[in-house]
């Protein structure tokens, strides 16, 4: 993982040298100084082009060879666009129907989860059921210290090929098959997996498992079920 | 034609004759890397073409429009904008040579307005660096024939004194702002306000272009996305009640509970002591 951002950092430093030699070149020189000052939480950088300096000879490139002609559009604010957000999970199979709230990042950096275990959690950031790719993710509290064991607790009984019924707040229903069910150490969870945005349309529905350290450690492994959209 | 002019014309036909294969050889050795270039217009009033080495890269290229993203193989380019349709040989608006494009680099040339008035060419580099899950990028430039501004968050300002051509950027939790540009230290509004959707894993670029003297300021985006990262894990469970009825061994519960109720205590009491 180091690696990338080693050759990311390289190439920013090459461009800043770009920046350099452009600016001699087209001649708007302006002073180079920061002109920014910090938000209140936030992490800002000033990194206008440079100035100064001579163009250089370089190894000249090949003249661009446009396949195809090159696609322009306004550059307007988006609309913020995504589909209906899932609002209630059912798996008859295991008599199991749950009402499910939006969630997003928690302060330690994990999915956040509603502190019931009777509400399961959407992380709200990742695909919905109407996106054409990625995993929809689902998860929820197994048991809480207020609420004590949670309805999640069944999902272990789920078995390959169960139906996973999702509905969405316009009120429709997306339906999934469910492909595997298995422990995963926590340490060792695919996050990028477990929350891609990309590839097969898919639901991840997510609990705790495994034995339980009340010592701080919690419950040393996740639940992960994986179902395929159908 | 003395021997000396003809070695010389030997020399060079010999030369000719190496380069490519020299070439070749260290093409095999280092593949060419494209870099990743948007072009934005931000020259109020002219429709132009873009050229790039002599060929036309963009016709009819109107303001406020931006291009998608094209992979330019690495190297150093010559860039020439004229007014549509003028030709590779007609008078150039803004004209940069050797622009430097160097391989894996996202960047967006931007041909604008100076502070004063006059059209110029800036690359911007993009930040495509990851974003932490649930955060979103900013970047605003200063593009635009107009003194130094503010940009102001819901009327606080959030970036002050950006000048042309300048550009910030933070990473901020994903969310909408409503956003204006102000004159730099007043409450004239000069862009804005606007809804500006910072969605979450997106560099959401913001381009303010245009004439202050001309009256046409404006704003222009580009957004970036893919740059999402991924929650660290998902907790799943507080209690313990579920794996004891699971047949996990119930003494370790028993025995380590008492110890979490201490490091309960004591967290209770550290959050009361700091709140």
């Amino acid at each position: 993982m180091t690696a990338p951002f080693t050759s990311l950092h390289a190439a920013r430093s090459l461009v800043v040298v770009a920046m350099i030699l452009l600016l001699g070149g087209c001649g708007d020189s302006g002073a180079s100084s920061s002109s920014s000052t910090a938000p209140e939480g936030g992490r800002v950088e000033s990194v206008g082009p440079a100035t100064g300096g001579s163009p250089t000879p370089g190894r000249p490139a090949p003249p661009p060879e446009p396949s195809a002609p090159v696609r322009t559009r306004a550059a307007e604010l988006p609309k913020a666009t995504s589909g209906p957000a899932p609002d209630r999970v059912t798996i008859s199979s295991i008599g199991l129907e749950l009402p499910v709230r939006a969630v997003g990042v928690a302060a330690d950096g994990q999915m956040d989860l509603p502190v019931d275990p009777a509400v399961v959690g959407w992380y709200r950031f990742g695909p919905v059921p109407a996106d054409q790719e990625g995993a929809v993710v689902l998860g929820g509290h197994l048991d809480s210290r207020e609420y004590g064991v949670g309805p999640l607790v069944r999902l272990r009984k789920l078995r390959v090929g169960a139906l996973i019924e999702v509905r969405t707040t316009d009120g429709g229903t997306a339906r999934y098959q469910v492909e595997g069910v298995r422990d995963v150490d926590k340490q060792k969870l695919a996050v990028g997996e477990l929350f891609a945005r990309t590839g097969a349309r898919r639901l991840h529905l997510v609990t705790c498992g495994g034995p339980y350290d009340p010592n701080g450690g919690g419950y040393r492994d996740n639940l992960v079920v994986t179902a395929a959209a159908r | 034609m003395s021997v000396r002019r003809i070695t010389a014309l030997t020399a060079t036909g010999l030369l000719a004759a190496t380069l490519p294969v020299a070439a070749a050889s260290t093409a095999q050795a280092k593949p060419t890397a494209n870099a990743t270039v948007s072009v934005l217009h931000a020259v109020p009033g002219a429709t132009v073409d873009v050229y790039a080495n002599g060929k036309a890269l963009l016709t009819d290229f109107k303001p406020g429009t931006l291009t998608d993203p094209l992979k330019l193989p690495e190297g150093e380019y010559d860039l020439k904008v004229t007014a549509a349709g003028a030709g590779a040989g007609g008078a150039a608006v803004i004209q940069a040579n050797d622009v430097a494009v160097p391989g894996g680099a996202n960047v967006t040339v931007v041909a604008h307005l100076s502070a004063a008035g006059k059209p110029v060419l800036t690359p911007f580099v993009n930040d495509t660096s990851k974003l932490a899950a649930g955060k979103a990028r900013i970047t605003v430039r200063h593009t635009a024939a107009a003194p130094a501004v503010d940009v102001r968050a819901g009327g606080d300002p959030v970036f002050e004194g950006l000048t042309n051509p300048k550009q910030v950027k933070a990473d901020l939790p994903a969310g909408t702002v409503k956003a204006d540009v102000v004159l730099a230290g007043t409450s004239t509004v000069a862009i804005g306000p606007a809804d500006v959707d910072l969605k979450e894993g997106t560099n959401t670029i913001v381009y303010a272009w245009g004439s202050a003297s001309g009256k046409n300021l404006k704003l222009a985006v580009q957004s970036i996305s893919g740059l999402h990262g991924d929650p660290s894990g998902i907790p799943g469970g507080t209690g313990g009640q579920a794996a004891q009825e699971q047949g996990v061994p119930v003494w370790l519960g028993l025995l380590c509970g008492a110890v979490a109720l201490g490091v309960i205590g004591v967290g209770t009491s550290a959050v009361r002591a700091r709140s």
